[in-house]
């Protein structure tokens, strides 16, 4: 038996089954990710001031990932355009410049997650507070080795002027009280950043996946089926797009202000 | 792989490169977008709370642009529109519930 609706109108929606499906879909996702903002909002206006960090990522990293998530929408209309135009090679000139963009962002993000594991705030025994990124090359079992800086108050980590200086710091193991990296359990902020960008990371994935499946090995069926095709495109590109608004709002929350 | 596969109206070839003109733009105007989102948050405007306004005020244009046009919202069918006001109403509640929580001497101090 056929499934009713995949590509002809149902009369009484005006629309293809697939596509109120997505509709319905972004509506729950639009909740989701709604509770994860009214937290942060929560978390951050409960703070205390002079406690919630600011800058503490880069904004150009950030900014160069929206650039790219919004190329990769834009090649994805582009993309769903040239099946509507019969332009097959079009197609997937387009679509693979989406897939590009997609495993630049998830490259860009990695290199932002990796160094946050690395970086480490480390209390000593007279009270100091070492900040930096660890050299696992030079750490032993009787040292660790951060290119960072030192700071007399936790507070004073809330907000690090771009001009502090950063030098090779040795600290002996026997002098650490505790040594903590900027992973999510770092403080609310990390913990928020983690949940928000590790979720919005699962969609990438995810919505690459299927815009993958279907330009790759699943694009038989525009032999087959080219309207069917073409709806299937259209509604991984509402997901895709959805995808690049969601980022729109993460962006400024998380890295600029 | 050969093409064409499946006969496409004429009216329809020039709606799609309408839009495709439309998107180009669009596309330009939300880089804009970015660009004076980061201006905003970095301007001094002597309340962080200006910053934060403007910065937010502008990924509301452009995340109406996202769903309006790249999306199709602006020329969908009613039904979406239906799917829509509910999840807007929900999300509106979802919001005020997070605004209550900080009015009616809730005061809460959470310690990062």
């Amino acid at each position: 038996m056929d499934i009713p609706y995949t590509v002809e109108r149902r009369p009484d929606t005006g629309l293809y089954n697939a596509k109120i499906g997505v509709w319905l879909f972004l509506a729950s996702e639009v909740m989701l990710f709604g509770a994860l903002f009214s937290s942060y909002i929560l978390l951050r206006v409960g703070a205390n001031p002079g406690t919630w960090p600011h800058h503490w990522l880069d904004w150009r990293l950030g900014g160069f990932n929206t650039i790219v998530l919004i190329t990769s929408s834009v090649t994805n209309v582009l993309a769903w355009a040239s099946l509507k135009l019969n332009q097959w090679d079009k197609y997937r000139f387009y679509q693979g410049v989406t897939i590009f963009c997609a495993l630049l962002f998830l490259g860009v993000k990695t290199y932002e997650y990796v160094d946050k594991f690395h970086h480490y705030e480390i209390v000593l025994k007279d009270g100091r507070i070492a900040d930096g990124h660890i050299q696992p090359d030079e750490t032993t079992v009787e040292k660790v080795v951060v290119e960072g800086h030192y700071v007399k108050e936790h507070a004073e980590l809330m907000d690090v002027p771009p001009t502090v200086v950063h030098t090779k710091i040795e600290i002996p193991r026997s002098e650490i009280v505790t040594m903590q990296n900027y992973g999510p359990a770092h403080n609310n902020f990390t913990g928020l950043y983690f949940t928000m960008t590790g979720l919005h990371v699962l969609h990438i994935i995810g919505g690459i996946l299927v815009i993958y499946m279907l330009w790759g090995p699943l694009n038989g069926m525009w032999k087959t089926d080219p309207e069917r095709y073409t709806n299937r495109v259209e509604v991984a590109g509402l997901f895709w797009c959805f995808v690049d608004l969601v980022w729109i709002f993460i962006f400024p929350t998380l890295y600029l202000l | 792989m050969s093409s064409p596969q499946h006969q496409v109206d004429p009216r329809e070839i020039e709606d799609v490169r309408r839009h495709v003109r439309q998107h180009k733009i669009i596309a330009l105007g939300l880089v804009v977008g970015t660009v004076l989102t980061v201006l905003a948050s970095r301007t001094d405007f002597h309340n962080p709370s200006i910053n934060i306004a403007i910065a937010m005020a502008i990924a509301c244009v452009q995340g109406f642009f996202i769903v309006g046009f790249f999306m199709h919202l602006i020329s969908e069918k009613k039904m979406i529109y239906s799917v829509l006001v509910i999840t807007a109403f929900f999300f509106v509640v979802q919001m005020g519930v997070t605004v209550w929580a900080r009015s009616h001497g809730n005061e809460i101090h959470i310690q990062p």
